[in-house]
């Protein structure tokens, strides 16, 4: 009776141990949580098929993306001959250009950003953990380094060591990991007065392993949402670097080298710049959803 | 009057924290502003007695707590361990002698990692201080130590968001135990939790304490847990000893007014004992930032005289194994003209 009355008031967690249900982690919760919003569950499988399909199609497509048919230049969209997103002046299909250029454009944005993922947790995670002097120190270096524009941080790399994909890499990684280690610095500075960091000292944990079991677990959350946004600024950076002439180089291509291409024949193909650009802003807005579902998933009291 | 005490354990002496404030650099030639946490405490602690420290929120009682576990290093003083000086013992031998102390803190569910099951939770000091031990016998081990705070051993792989306030306590507790340590803090233990779950918490330090002969320091302000729970008690206020007593010699007669007032403004159950209104302090405790000369209490003390306000009273023995610190302690509470303070 009173158990029933209990019911509706008990909260999940009391449920749960009623039941027995498997351990609720805070990871656990914050994924059913995700799994409930369809904004976010639609982007991830949105997101999936154009994974999937940049690593299929240039693989499995009659055409390469090398090949010029010089027969079918500027062909617009057309079921004939599996040309279905047209070709391009030089008779190249540009169906098989997108994915092959979506393949590129998402292993930089996952590469850069892995890149700031791994120097900003371990720099900001350090800051923020060592305090005092350091923390100084090293923040105010990141200060500094942020004053620099990205632009000309990367026309000076390329002029210095020539043009390479993975100096593009490398340039845009270490432009955006000033931003994550300021945010993780910040969590860790909240997190390091908690007890639970008091009581690891306590029972006599050294430094590093406090920062690594107790800091950085605690910290991931907010640095999981800026992860999501930060792929998609990082594909968008590879662009208009393409774009200008500064990242990928011909033969390979990315969405930015398509748009840029496409940009120049605006008026006789549309074709040419709507395909990428169609593809990129999808991309962009199933990151920024799932970015959104995951901010809402971990952190659900501050909406 | 005082039992034969035992070979102390734990010798505190003239241990002091100062905190600077922050946004005050020396660069800019300010004033370097230090809020007094704890101003020369002296205590001793013997093997398997409690201590009891209470104080007013802001007293410096939890800063004492962490100061004696190096949780927070001390500006001065010493904290002698078995006669080794925490204080200056370089940080490895530290971490080492911590197996030996531990301490248990007042939010529960904050003190627990919430990334880690609770049965992690409790394994890691014996992960850490006996790496040599296979899994097994360690699970088994923290097995035991469930049962032994009242846990049902199969809720190891449970995550403390899923625990209520006093289990998640016991999950502290059975972390701070599990390497059978000599010495344990307790800071607050119950005071966030409801009052049916206190008593049960405070039975089972009891129990602890009584199996394993642990000594502990239990800071609280709740002056009836105090009093359930020490042997002794330390009062404190403004980061200084007002008074140090048996339990018993402090609750029938306590010497300082301070003392006094706060054990006044304990409730009683009793219909033999109906007041008007119980008598309080008026008044708050002057800021540690700038703690005021003299006796720290003068300002609020209904006794206080012109001394007090201008030497700071020392912590006197009274003889009977109890130490209180205020110039007017020999003479009895009834016969001291009241004295119209000055604001």
């Amino acid at each position: 009776m009173s158990a029933e009355r209990a019911g509706p008031l008990a909260s999940a967690a009391v449920r749960a141990a009623l039941s027995g249900d498997a351990p609720q982690s805070l990871w656990r919760q914050a994924a059913r949580r995700f799994r409930r919003n369809r904004a976010a569950m639609g982007s991830v499988v949105v997101l999936a098929l154009i994974a999937a399909s940049s690593v299929l199609v240039p693989a499995v497509w009659p055409h390469g993306i090398e090949d010029a048919n010089w027969e079918s230049i500027l062909t617009p969209p057309t079921w004939a001959n599996s040309h279905w997103f047209g070709t391009d002046a030089n008779g190249r299909d540009l169906f098989v250009r997108v994915f092959y250029g979506g393949r590129v454009s998402l292993t930089i944005g996952l590469l850069t950003t892995l890149v700031a993922l791994s120097i900003g947790v371990f720099y900001g995670s350090l800051a923020g953990f060592t305090g005092g002097r350091t923390d100084n120190l090293m923040m105010r270096l990141v200060d500094v380094m942020y004053s620099m524009p990205l632009l000309f941080f990367i026309i000076i790399l390329v002029t210095v060591f020539g043009r390479n994909i993975y100096l593009v890499f490398v340039a845009i990684g270490c432009i955006e990991w000033l931003t994550m280690a300021r945010i993780v610095r910040g969590q860790t500075l909240a997190v390091k007065t908690r007890e639970y960091v008091e009581s690891a000292v306590a029972i006599g944990l050294g430094r590093g392993a406090i920062l690594r079991r107790y800091v950085i677990p605690n910290v991931l959350g907010p640095v999981i949402v800026y992860v999501t946004l930060l792929i998609p600024t990082n594909i968008v950076v590879e662009s208009y670097l393409s774009f200008i002439g500064l990242g990928v180089q011909e033969p390979l291509t990315s969405w930015g080298v398509l748009i840029s291409q496409g940009a120049g024949q605006l008026d006789s193909a549309p074709w040419l710049i709507a395909f990428p650009a169609g593809f990129l802003a999808v991309t962009m807005f199933c990151f920024n959803f799932i970015g959104d579902g995951l901010r809402d998933a971990l952190d659900p009291g501050e909406r | 009057m005082s039992a034969t005490t035992p070979a102390p354990l734990l010798e505190v002496h003239d241990l002091t924290v100062h905190y600077a404030l922050p946004g005050r650099s020396r660069f800019l030639g300010g004033g370097k502003l230090r809020v007094h946490a704890v101003d020369g405490v002296s205590f001793d602690l013997g093997e398997g007695e409690t201590l009891g420290i209470v104080g007013e929120t802001g007293c410096g009682k939890s800063s004492l707590g962490r100061a004696v576990l190096q949780l927070v290093r001390p500006t001065a003083g010493s904290v002698r361990w078995r006669n080794r000086d925490l204080c200056t013992l370089p940080e490895g031998e530290l971490r080492e002698v911590r197996r030996e102390l531990q301490i248990i803190f007042q939010d529960p569910l904050s003190s627990l990692n919430p990334r880690m099951t609770v049965g992690e939770i409790v394994a890691e000091p014996l992960r850490l201080h006996q790496p040599g031990m296979p899994a097994e016998e360690r699970q088994r081990a923290v097995a035991e130590m469930f049962t032994r705070v009242g846990l049902r051993p199969d809720m190891t792989s449970r995550y403390p968001s899923e625990f209520s306030g006093g289990q998640a306590q016991r999950v502290s507790i059975a972390r701070a135990m599990i390497l059978a340590p000599r010495l344990i803090v307790c800071d607050e233990p119950v005071s966030a939790l409801d009052v049916s779950i206190q008593a049960q918490v405070c039975n089972l330090l009891r129990d602890l304490q009584r199996e394993t002969g642990i000594s502990m320091i239990f800071i609280s302000h709740d002056l009836a847990i105090v009093r359930y729970m020490c042997q002794r008690v330390l009062v404190m206020y403004l980061g200084q000893v007002m008074e140090l007593a048996d339990r018993d010699a402090l609750f029938d007669r306590p010497l300082h007014p301070y003392s006094r007032a706060l054990i006044s403004a304990v409730p009683r159950a009793d219909p033999q004992h109906l007041v008007a209104e119980i008598p309080v302090l008026d008044g708050e405790m002057p800021s540690p930032i700038d703690p005021p000369g003299g006796c720290p209490f003068h300002s609020r003390c209904p006794q206080a005289i012109p001394r007090c306000i201008s030497t700071r009273p020392p912590l006197e023995d009274t003889g009977d194994g109890r130490k209180v610190a205020c110039h007017r302690w020999r003479e009895p509470p009834g016969s001291v003209p009241q004295m119209t303070r000055q604001p």
